[in-house]
């Protein structure tokens, strides 16, 4: 399901961000091209951050920004974005390479490819793998060698 | 049997990374529990043995459960998670 979910168009390279926020924009522009969410969903990720601090930074440079399944998701939606210069997230600017933006549409459908994802992410040797891609190939390779 | 949750603002996106993490710590310590996960405002009601969660969470959940509050930092981090846990042995 990670696969179908993150296909070559939502996998993007940036050299650098100015700030976090400008990072979350980057991540969630092929999500927002697709129409599968409003722009009110993406404002809603970065409240979530401004909230609740930078929870969302789960292990080192990664985050997974996210928010609340809600009518500005109108489809399922994961895209990844890496960095070749890591941006501070939050108020301890943690250093994040690599972000993944999940749109939901309920608590459950999206459960199969975030398994998938963080089977990936939490894998030290594959990570640091995925964080040095340079290419949508070498990102997608990483997918399809690690999930169903 | 521990009645296990790991919480984040919103149920649908670290909590479930965190709990997968949890899941395979209860593995590694030998320690019987049943992991779920869920948001910060569902938490209180159900009544958990345990929550694990950030800081912040921490912060709001302190006033409405009485359960104690495990607070992990990075949620994909199973070194901490691990680590956190050993207190529940």
């Amino acid at each position: 399901m990670l696969r179908t979910l993150m296909n070559q168009e939502m996998i993007r390279f940036a050299s650098k961000a100015s700030d976090w926020e400008e990072a979350i924009d980057l991540v969630a522009a092929p999500v927002l091209e697709a129409g599968k969410i409003t722009p009110a969903y993406v404002e809603a990720v970065k409240e979530n951050v401004r909230t609740n601090g930078a929870y969302i930074v789960l292990r080192d440079e990664f985050a997974l920004p996210h928010a609340r399944p809600s009518e500005a998701v109108q489809e399922m939606a994961m895209s990844i974005l890496i960095l070749k210069t890591p941006v501070g997230v939050g108020d301890e600017a943690l250093p994040v390479k690599v972000m993944v933006f999940l749109a939901a549409t309920d608590s459950q459908s999206h459960l199969d490819a975030l398994a998938g994802l963080v089977n990936i992410i939490s894998e030290d040797d594959v990570f640091e793998k995925l964080k040095n891609s340079q290419t949508t190939g070498e990102v997608m390779s990483i997918i399809h060698g690690n999930s169903e | 049997m521990k009645k296990i949750l790991a919480v984040c603002g919103f149920g649908v996106g670290s909590s479930m990374a965190l709990r997968m993490q949890v899941e395979k710590a209860m593995k590694a310590l030998g320690i019987d529990a049943q992991v779920d996960n869920t948001d910060v405002s569902t938490a209180p009601g159900m009544n958990p043995d345990v929550i694990y969660t950030s800081a912040e969470f921490a912060e709001q959940l302190r006033g409405s459960v009485s359960c104690p509050i495990i607070e992990i930092k990075q949620f994909m981090n199973y070194e901490e998670v691990l680590e956190a846990s050993k207190v529940l042995q």
